[in-house]
């Protein structure tokens, strides 16, 4: 079996299947480290790229996994995406018990073949072809091979050896076969030698390969795989879409291709240029008029995909926009971008990865590392960022969609790296006034009135903007950590602007709010921001601690109790001061009211392992701090007199 | 499932009238008053509000000798806040196969919004804009979206639906997810196809109306001349129509609750069942007996065929397995556990997709390949046994008055053995012999046999007991602290997912979890689970905790460390539907905590009890007593019935509540 893997690659013409002679995927033929804490091997996976012309990419894997147990049976299914631009030409199959003896093989009937639209788009061209033996006879192995044909050179596939967590890797190479003078990109993470490269005549032969790769497991707030786990990135120098031709070896040729796909899609039909001249008469400053413009596009479009063919890179035209009224975020921004041209307003198409906690794109590598679009506007001061498919985001805000981290902004020069607005602790506030009286029946009458910031508002905003005000009341009902509880009046302000906020009115009645116990009542100070997480200790840490957010909560809160009562216990002032964070909670009795007074910072950053220890210590501090009551004693009941 | 006609030779041919016209007084022209309708009385918040919809079904004579269903579908939207802009986008599926292909047309879709003080309208460019989405071999997706859209947009849509298919008519909703002001189905049957009616929900119909009309089908149908050639044959049927009519006003949006077997179950729909056919067709019963049910399910189940050749892919296995086991009830065992444990289930489809020779093999299949397994082993060892087939909570409840299809989506298997009747499911081997999951406890089940034999499985057969009994003492010394002993047993749904758990990660992430749950205890130390291979019985779960205090004058304790009912798990306020637990509960808590060293007791809780119905159907007693020492607090919660109607609601909700709170309640020592 070892021999043919070098084999193939000096030909690149030898069937990758029916190679395995019974019992070469017997299990014990594993090295047993492998088999520690892995509830699947890959027993071998190559993969061979060839770009056999320039807007041709060739590429067949042939990979063999065993699964261990139960745990291991998501790595059994055969899922191969495909589209417009990517034909799957074979696929190829087999199924081996424990002691390599082939079972079964794959018959082509028993593909399954489904949209893989997903419901998330209106139109594309996604689909899928899967497979499933639904073997469960612990261990077993499959095995499939896969001959595919791109048709376009603008992607590259990415060496990912290492599936996920829990599966160890006995032997994984991955060969791109390019001509000679084909300058062949890629990006190495985790990986230290050079790559192998053949050359041959005209083809050059690049190969990475790993051999007896033990099985990761995942921590809590782990690096990303890419700084875990070996990963290549690869991209084409020169490549074709479709009609349309690139190079991406820089940002800047990078820009000009997506220039060149946008080229001529800007023009607005008559009624909405006198549109834009309507709505930007009498504005001070261009920032007004892009804000008024901004708010138009929101009020009169809204995102739907629509990503067919080249569409999938390539913006529908300003013109269909304003017919239909609707677009995905290329559309949508480029008909932003059009309506501020024609304000003689400059904006840039920007690209960008989206996502809460997304990784950030590697800015030394330039290729599509993107799926979304944003339009940039250059103002005096400072730019304004645009987020043109949301109907209710506010300008110059991206939030934890789009914020903290880098874009690239498309100009008539080509393509610029940029970073986005950055939210940190003084940004990502949640500020917190509750005033509360607490009856002789121990049921607590709440007022809470908060103020929310950037990211600390990002999921209410979206709540409130999708939500009817019943739902929102429903999921009030459902979520406030009291173990019973009516809501009362509630009421949402949004005050949008770079750095948006939200106040938020909550009128809360919660039963037994305090526990009486005879003369003595006990209640907790802390109504509404007891930090939920404790972590799970482990003290074989491996990998960095990464915190992704920064915030800042402050927390006041005045409770009326009942007269009569005096303190017996308070709960002592508790500050922590750490790396990760700066807590301090205090409370006192003033009269028959409780003080209570409470701010967290918490740091954002990258920690050694060895101070997870640590993280796990702050959390509980805080837990239970959140959690400390006063108790207090009923007074003997002094003679009435009147 | 096509259905084709015979028809009587000697019907009589008749001229074709007109149907009556849809109402129309629902959709009037959109003028600006309406497009500025800010908000709805029926619901001040909503995102949208269904304005009207109206459907109605008509049966036509096609041009191959058959009969087809021609739904009308059409609705208008308020769209008032651009979150309900998803509903301006709109989904038809379609079942498609060789034979015969549904189809949508006269598809118009128009948004209105209002522009200066005028109502301005843009149509649906049904050529470029409506998109199709094959699927699967079987489905296709037809999808359109309205263009125009803006907020406080009014949408309409409206398309023809045409299928062959008349064993089953799509369902009618009369209630969905946002409010509806006018929900509308109308559906006319020839006198000459019999259906049944299915309807559900609380809310009562607005209209319900029937009235016999005569009216006249027309069908063209090719006939052989002679060899090969054929001629288009005409044929007119003069009959008396039924048209039937159902309104629903002023619909609220559904809102679903805990504690609800299914939301179907209580959203207001009407559905049919396609029962027989008259003359002048020739008379036949499709509406089959429940033993004609169950036959033709085990038909289409290819079971029958199976039983026959079991021999041949009998596992070498079973050999082994049956030793020793003489006695019926022992085979069955052996061959339960045979299969449930060395057998994985593969998927929750219920399709067949392999024989159970190739799952034997395979030793892996899905819900239905997995029990007839099972089934076609007990019998094969000669034992009584048959699939049962039901429907689970999730799935709704089942009609018993007669066979609908789709009803049922879950199948077990009842073997007989020494004289007692045992259902298993080789699916869920953590619950042990002759156990079912709680979610098939859902009223009726039919065994798959001759009789189609009924059975009634309901949740008030079912009690979950857990049992928790504690030791706490403290300990004063150099670092205070209380050290609990903890003995749990738990419930036996509990168990089964508890065994599950620990399988897939271990006891010592159990563990961690429970370290987590601060209820118990600081640290938990010395787990052990008892049982964990006897499927079936109770898990004993023991651990110790230990919890620092500070050695102050006053030492506060909470006593009750159980993880159950501390918070309240009814939310809502007000409840439409009723509350349908899983099974009955039954807990008993007891604690035995020795007063610390140097100190007396200074409070204790007193003791509580609180009920529903007198106790008869739920009771929370709770006492303290103290002796030698020791402060021991018990108390038991029972709730024995599973229904609870809507004005049963707000006592539950408050027996909860009132239990939450006791369980919080401190034990206070003061030093001597």
């Amino acid at each position: 079996m070892r021999k043919w893997v070098s084999l193939y690659l000096f030909s690149g013409l030898i069937s990758l299947t029916a190679l395995a002679g019974d019992g070469d995927y017997a299990v014990f033929k594993i090295p047993p480290a492998l088999l520690k804490n892995a509830n699947a091997v890959v027993r071998v996976h190559e993969q061979y790229v060839e770009l056999q012309k320039e807007d041709r990419l060739f590429i067949r894997e042939h990979y063999v996994i065993t699964i261990l147990n139960e745990e291991g049976n998501h790595f059994s299914e055969f899922f191969e995406p495909y589209h417009k631009f990517l034909e799957i030409k074979s696929v190829e199959g087999a199924l081996y018990d424990g002691m390599g003896k082939k079972l079964k093989s794959l018959k082509s009937k028993d593909v399954e073949d489904g949209s893989g639209s997903g419901g998330e788009s209106l139109a594309d061209d996604n689909r899928y072809k899967k497979h499933n033996f639904y073997y469960r006879v612990y261990p077993y192995t499959i095995e499939y091979t896969i001959e595919s044909v791109k048709k376009e050179t603008m992607f590259f596939p990415s060496w990912v050896p290492v599936f996920g967590e829990l599966i160890s890797v006995e032997k994984s190479s991955f060969a791109v076969d390019v001509p000679s003078g084909y300058l062949l990109r890629y990006k190495e993470f985790n990986y230290s030698r050079e790559p192998d490269i053949k050359e041959s005549g005209k083809s050059k032969i690049y190969t990475w390969s790993l051999a007896n790769f033990e099985s990761i497991k995942r921590e809590y707030a782990a690096p990303s795989w890419k700084n875990i786990a070996p990963y290549v990135l690869f991209a084409p120098s020169s490549f074709v879409i479709e009609d349309y031709k690139g190079n991406m070896n820089d940002w800047s040729s990078f820009g000009k291709f997506i220039l060149s796909l946008n080229k001529g899609r800007d023009q607005l039909p008559e009624p909405v240029k006198a549109k834009v001249a309507e709505l930007t008469r009498g504005a001070g400053t261009n920032e007004e008029k892009v804000i008024r413009l901004y708010r138009y596009l929101q009020a009169n479009t809204r995102y739907i995909s629509i990503q067919l063919g080249i569409g999938g890179w390539r913006p529908l035209e300003a013109s269909f926009v304003a017919n239909k009224l609707y677009g995905d975020c290329k559309a949508l921004s480029n008909y932003m971008y059009a309506l501020l041209k024609e304000a003689g307003i400059p904006s840039f198409y920007t690209v960008i990865k989206s996502g809460d906690g997304a990784d950030d794109i590697q800015v030394d590598f330039s290729s599509s590392q993107f799926n979304h679009v944003i339009l940039s506007v250059p103002l005096p001061g400072d730019t304004l960022w645009l987020e043109c498919t949301s109907q209710t985001q506010s300008p110059g805000y991206m939030g934890d969609f789009t914020g903290n981290r880098h874009a690239v902004i498309i100009t008539e020069e080509g393509g610029k790296l940029v970073t986005t607005p950055r939210y940190g602790m003084k940004e990502n506030t949640q500020v917190r006034n509750v005033k509360a009286v607490l009856n002789e029946e121990a049921t607590l009458e709440i007022e809470a009135r908060s103020t929310y910031s950037c990211m600390q508002q990002d999921d209410l905003h979206m709540m409130i903007n999708a939500l009817s005000k019943d739902k929102v009341k429903e999921y009030l009902q459902h979520q406030l950590d009291f173990a019973t509880y009516e809501v009362g009046r509630f009421n949402y302000k949004e005050n949008q602007s770079r750095f948006p906020t939200i106040d938020e009115e909550l009128d809360i009645t919660v039963s037994n709010y305090a526990t009486i116990t005879g003369k003595r009542l006990f209640i907790v100070p802390n109504i509404m921001s007891r930090h939920a997480r404790r972590l799970t200790p482990n003290e074989s840490r491996k990998y960095e601690v990464e915190l992704d957010m920064e915030y800042r909560d402050i927390d006041s809160v005045e409770i009326t109790i009942p007269a009569g009562y005096s303190v017996e216990s308070v709960p002592q002032e508790v500050v922590l001061d750490t790396k990760f964070g700066r807590f301090r909670s205090s409370v006192k009795m003033e009269g028959n009211r409780i003080l209570y007074y409470r701010s967290l910072d918490h740091y954002a950053g990258k920690f050694p392992a060895k101070e997870y220890a640590e993280l796990v210590k702050f959390y509980d501090a805080m837990y239970k701090a959140d959690r400390a009551k006063l108790v207090l004693v009923k007074n003997e009941t002094t003679p009435k007199s009147f | 499932m096509k259905i084709r006609l015979c028809l009587l030779l000697c019907a009589a041919m008749f001229e074709l009238s007109a149907q009556d016209a849809a109402d129309e007084s629902r959709f009037p022209t959109v003028t600006p008053v309406m497009l500025g309708a800010l908000y709805y009385p029926i619901d001040s918040g909503a995102t949208a509000v269904v304005l009207a919809e109206y459907s109605e079904t008509k049966v036509n004579g096609s041009n191959d000798g058959g009969f087809e269903f021609e739904t009308r579908i059409r609705r208008r939207i308020h769209l008032l806040k651009k979150a309900s802009f998803d509903r301006g986008t709109v989904v038809v599926d379609l079942f498609t196969n060789e034979e015969e292909q549904e189809k949508v047309s006269k598809l118009n879709a128009v948004t209105w919004v209002l522009e200066g003080g005028k109502v301005t309208e843009t149509k649906l460019n049904t050529k470029s804009d409506v998109y199709t989405e094959k699927l699967n071999r079987n489905h296709i997706r037809k999808k359109f979206t309205l263009p125009g859209l803006k907020e406080g947009a009014i949408i309409e849509y409206e398309y023809t639906l045409t299928s062959g298919y008349l064993f089953n008519l799509r369902p009618w909703y009369f209630q969905g997810e946002v409010p509806c002001l006018w929900s509308e189905y109308r559906v006319a049957f020839p006198e000459f196809l019999n259906y049944i009616m299915l309807q559900q929900g609380i809310l009562p119909f607005t209209i319900a109306d029937t009235e016999l009309k005569p009216g006249t089908y027309n069908l063209t149908f090719m006939r052989d001349v002679y060899a090969g050639k054929t001629v288009d044959e005409r044929l007119m049927i003069n009959c008396r129509i039924a048209h039937h009519r159902w309104v629903i006003s002023n619909v609220p949006a559904f809102k679903e609750e805990a504690y609800t077997s299914s939301p179907d179950n209580y959203m207001n729909r009407i559905w049919f069942q396609l029962s027989g056919f008259q003359q002048p067709l020739v008379e036949k019963t499709l509406q089959a007996t429940w033993p004609e049910f169950t036959a033709s399910v085990l038909n289409r189940l290819d079971f029958v065929n199976e039983m026959e050749n079991t021999g041949e892919w009998w596992p070498e296995e079973m050999k082994q397995v049956l030793k020793g086991a003489t006695s019926e009830s022992d085979i069955a065992k052996a061959i339960y556990s045979y299969v449930s444990t060395r057998f994985s289930l593969n998927s929750d489809e219920s399709v067949r997709r392999n024989p159970l020779k190739k799952v034997a093999a395979a030793k892996s299949g899905n819900m239905l390949e997995l029990n007839l397994l099972l089934v076609a082993m007990l019998r094969y060892a000669g034992l009584q046994a048959d699939p049962v087939m039901l429907s689970t909570r999730e799935h709704g409840y089942s009609t018993e008055a007669f066979p609908i299809t789709g009803q049922f989506n879950y199948l077990v298997c009842r073997v007989k053995a020494d004289e007692d009747d045992w259902l298993l499911d080789a699916t869920h081997p953590y619950l042990g012999f002759g156990k079912l999951p709680y979610q098939c406890y859902n009223g009726q089940a039919r065994v798959l046999n001759r009789e189609a034999t009924l059975i009634h499985l309901l949740p008030d057969q079912l009690t979950e007991s857990d049992e928790m009994s504690v030791d706490i003492n403290f300990n004063m010394a150099d670092s205070p602290q209380w050290k609990s002993t903890v003995n749990h047993r738990y419930g036996f749904f509990a168990s089964e997912e508890l065994r599950e758990k620990i399988k897939k990660a271990g006891l010592e992430s159990f563990r961690k979890e429970l370290a987590l749950d601060e209820i118990a205890g600081e640290s938990v130390s010395d787990l052990t689970v008892e049982s964990l291979e006897k499927f079936g019985t109770s898990l004993q779960v023991t651990y110790k905790t230990e919890t620092g205090v500070k050695a102050d004058n006053e030492l506060y304790l909470k006593p009750v460390l159980v993880p159950y009912f501390r918070q309240n798990p009814l939310k809502s306020a007000e409840r439409k539907y009723p509350v349908e637990m899983p099974y009955k509960i039954s807990q008993q808590y007891t604690v035995h905590i020795r007063v610390p060293e140097g100190y007396e007791v200074e409070e204790l809780p007193a003791s509580f009890s609180a009920d529903i119905n007198g106790k008869k159907d739920a009771a929370f007693d709770y006492t303290v007593t103290t002796a030698n020492g020791k402060v021991t607090i018990q108390y038991g919660l029972d709730i024995t019935k599973t229904y609870f109607k809507p004005d049963e609601y707000r006592g539950l909700r408050e027996f909860f509540s009132k239990i939450a709170a006791k369980l919080e309640e401190q034990i206070v020592f003061k030093k001597k």
